[in-house]
């Protein structure tokens, strides 16, 4: 357990991640089992009384979701409170109490988990699933990631599939209930002073080493193309890129400071020429996943530019790789990358995630050593960061009838 | 003139009003890295008129593009950006927000955004290339099922009022939006005493305050002013049908009324209003419960409330299956008489969210500027919620008995 005491918050958070190998869960289970275990508690057995508990200690923020980070499956619980200088006493004793409530003591029938919860909360996944297939921007780029990473565990759908939401059952929650205990935990308390010692008494095993960087790679002969047509008035285009070069590796501050230069930061390379100089786009940029070593671009066009667009994007990689970008915009991206980590210190869910991962990549440098690394990176490591990446699919989503080259 | 000083849960804000008229207020938050710079002008979609001529629509956004443009053709967030800035902006009915965060280089950063938001550089060929981007924006906009049935309820709610149009406007306009429109735009919304800086974070308030006084460039008083917008009875369509390809469906029904209902206290009314809205709709709430069990709302259900010394709209919906039953059951029980517990539970979840607000210096300065753009004071609210009472926020369930609504429904193209 961290307590990271920082006096500047009006608020106490206490996170607790549950941590276990994508390969080894069932996915939709440990997806739903957040809700299912703030729907109802054995003392709140419905989730108005849960909502009202949590309200009257002056509106404790709890929430409970499940993500992907690199190999592991991640189950995040937060609590939220307000510090004792702004309530009548301190929430402390009171919240660890909703803690324990929320996550060893579930609303069980028989020792089973009620079916009519089930249901509703089937109900609300499957719904919000649906809705994000209304988010062109979302949807088309986890069409373009469900394409690249055929076949590697990575696949696995953060928002989980529709037959696998509904095929569900109270067995299966139970089962992923068990398991959920037996994962190990990273635990962070941020915000002002005040005495967490109960924390201690959890019945939860702290994780000490944990591999979590994913290097599964399954290499394709040529990038893989796929068209998707929809009715839809723009057209989407999301390209996935691979890299060897992730979190741990040398090379990976070379790759982030990549990233922003080409598509992430401000005025960016891709920003400048595919929005800027040509106008053909509204957004597009690039984001880079150093727990797998990807790299995703996106874009939204009027579906008459979706060869130019793709063209250009390429010939910015590989004016990316030849160094043909100017000292400006490195110091540019080594500003904004100084920016984000110095700012991290400003709000409560930076700090713990930022603990969290720096724990299971066992990564000592401190934020300070980190900058440093930043500002000395070189052009040279840069170059090289980006020669690494390699075209792997190009994904896009539109209403038919236009054509395209990948060069 | 000099600083007044205000002390609010250990929160110093200090307030002046330059000779220009612009209203600068700064929040130092010891402890942050960061500090967020906001310069917002009260000149937003529904400002479609000027006493010298009237406005194009969606001419606010346009110059809230074209703000970021230099004299020499490059761009002002560039330069933010090499202070270690990261720069935006966003319209909204009522006013045009720029704002830059960063962690070094304060007083540059704060002479260039005052820069950037006092002055204008266009030309034909930029905003011929500009309106090509804000197109590809409206349509990206088309697409969403979300924003596009947004607008329209609003669209149907008003006949001449200029919440009927889109803030972004159409294709159309932006098409023909020319030169002169965007300059006349400019001197009039954009000037000084139509705006508020706040500065909230890491800095010296006398050097601050030295940099922005010794950085303004508009000196000269408004050539014009904007037109008042009066709030207009009447509802365009009552109710409406649209579709999108693969969509799901939703239901949403609009109440607006006139701030004759405030009655000279706006801000009671305000607090009054959200409170009540949390007690009958929020997630703890009895209609919550049932709405979730007869299956006609999920995740997505919500209410939003503009509460503004013009208008007053409260739009409730969600997500659902059943888009006519939904409505039919708001429309019902949107008038309830509220427990007393109900109404000390949302309460106490206001006053909660106020102080979780404070933890953020990008939350409280540009709260603190949206609530000084209406001539109120953040840290009244407390304040004022204190001494709201049950008899009271049970009155707010009359308002929608007297309202005039609007539904909209929205489905799947088969």
């Amino acid at each position: 357990m961290k307590f990271i005491e920082d006096s500047k918050f009006k608020t106490n958070t206490i996170s607790i991640r549950f941590l276990a190998p994508l390969t080894e869960i069932d996915n939709e289970a440990r997806i739903l089992l957040p809700n299912m275990l703030l729907a109802a508690t054995k003392q709140y057995p419905s989730k108005r009384s849960v909502k009202q508990y949590f309200e009257t200690l002056y509106n404790t923020l709890v929430s409970g979701h499940s993500s992907k980070v690199g190999k592991l499956s991640v189950i995040s619980f937060h609590f939220s409170f307000l510090n004792e200088k702004f309530v009548p006493h301190s929430l402390v004793s009171e919240v660890i109490e909703v803690l324990k409530e929320v996550l060893l003591n579930p609303y069980l029938i028989d020792g089973a988990f009620s079916n009519e919860i089930l249901e509703q909360e089937k109900r609300m996944k499957l719904e919000s699933l649906l809705s994000l297939e209304e988010d062109k921007i979302t949807y088309s780029a986890e069409l373009m990631k469900d394409a690249m990473f055929e076949g590697e565990a990575y696949q696995i759908h953060s928002y989980g599939t529709k037959e696998g939401i509904k095929a569900v059952s109270t067995k299966d929650i139970k089962a992923a209930y068990e398991a959920l205990l037996k994962n190990v935990v990273h635990i962070t308390v941020t915000g002002p002073k005040d005495d967490f010692t109960l924390l201690n008494d959890l019945p939860f095993v702290e994780v000490s080493k944990i591999d979590v960087v994913d290097t599964e790679w399954i290499p394709k002969e040529t990038p893989k193309e796929v068209h998707v047509e929809r009715e839809v008035a723009q057209a989407n285009i999301n390209i996935g890129y691979r890299t060897d070069i992730r979190q741990l590796h040398p090379l990976h501050s070379g790759m982030m400071l990549a990233n922003l230069i080409f598509g992430s930061a401000p005025n960016s390379m891709l920003f400048e020429t595919v929005r800027e100089t040509h106008g053909l786009a509204y957004f597009v940029r690039s984001s880079y996943v150093g727990m797998k070593g990807a790299i995703y671009v996106s874009a939204g066009v009027d579906p008459k530019n979706i060869d130019q667009t793709i063209s250009l994007i390429q010939a910015e990689l590989e004016k990316l790789k030849n160094g043909d970008f100017s000292d400006a915009l490195i110091k540019r991206a080594k500003e904004t990358m100084r920016h984000e980590l110095v700012t991290s210190f400003d709000r409560q869910g930076s700090i713990s995630n930022m603990e969290f991962i720096n724990d299971i990549l066992n990564r000592k440098e401190t934020t300070d050593e980190w900058i440093t690394l930043i500002m000395n990176t070189t052009k040279e490591q840069i170059m090289e960061a980006a020669q690494s990446i390699t075209l792997d699919t190009v994904h896009v989503l539109s209403k038919g009838g236009q054509t395209w080259a990948i060069r | 003139m000099g600083y007044t000083l205000e002390q609010h849960f250990s929160e110093q804000i200090y307030t002046e009003v330059l000779e220009n008229g612009l209203k600068v207020v700064l929040i130092p938050k010891p402890g942050f890295q960061k500090t967020y710079i906001e310069y917002g002008v009260h000149f937003g979609s529904i400002h479609q008129g000027l006493d010298s001529r009237e406005l194009p629509i969606g001419v606010h956004h346009f110059l809230e593009h074209k703000m970021f443009e230099k004299k020499d053709g490059s761009d002002y967030s560039d330069d933010l950006a090499m202070l270690g800035g990261n720069a935006n902006a966003y319209t909204t009915f009522d006013k045009t927000v720029y704002y830059v965060s960063g962690s070094s280089n304060i007083e540059e950063m704060t002479k260039i955004l005052i820069e950037m938001c006092q002055t204008l550089h266009i030309n034909e060929e930029s905003v011929k290339k500009e309106s090509s981007i804000i197109s590809e924006e409206i349509k990206m906009y088309e697409d969403m099922p979300d924003a596009a049935s947004f607008y329209r309820l609003l669209h149907n709610a008003f006949i001449s009022h200029p919440l009927k149009d889109d803030i972004a406007g159409t294709v159309e306009a932006v098409t023909n939006t020319t030169v002169e429109d965007l300059k006349a735009a400019f001197e009039t919304g954009y000037h000084p005493s139509n705006a508020i800086l706040v500065l909230s974070g890491a800095f010296d308030v006398d050097s601050i305050m030295n940099t922005i006084k010794s950085s303004q460039i508009i000196l000269k008083k408004s050539p014009s002013k904007v037109k008042d917008v009066h709030y207009e009875r009447g509802i365009r369509l009552k109710e409406e049908t649209m579709t999108f390809p693969d969509t799901f469906p939703k239901g949403y029904v609009l109440y607006k009324e006139s701030p004759e209902v405030y009655q000279g206290e706006y801000e009671r009314f305000r607090l009054s209003m959200l409170i009540y809205l949390d007690a009958v709709f929020g997630s703890s709430s009895e209609h919550y419960e049932t709405l979730l069990k007869k299956e006609l709302i999920n995740d997505s259900f919500g209410h939003m409330a503009y509460i503004e010394p013009d208008y007053v709209v409260v739009i409730l919906g969600s997500d659902t299956n059943q888009p006519e039953e939904l409505i039919t059951f708001l429309k019902e029980y949107v008038d309830t008489v509220v427990s007393e517990e109900e109404f000390i539970h949302a309460k106490r979840n206001m006053y909660g969210s106020f102080v979780r607000m404070l933890n953020s210096p990008e939350a409280t300065a540009s709260e603190y500027a949206a609530f000084l753009m209406v001539g109120t004071n953040l840290f009244n609210v407390l304040e004022v919620l204190d001494a709201i009472t049950y008899e009271e926020v049970k009155e707010m369930r009359h308002f929608f008995d007297k309202a005039e609504s609007t539904s909209l429904y929205v489905k799947s193209k088969q």
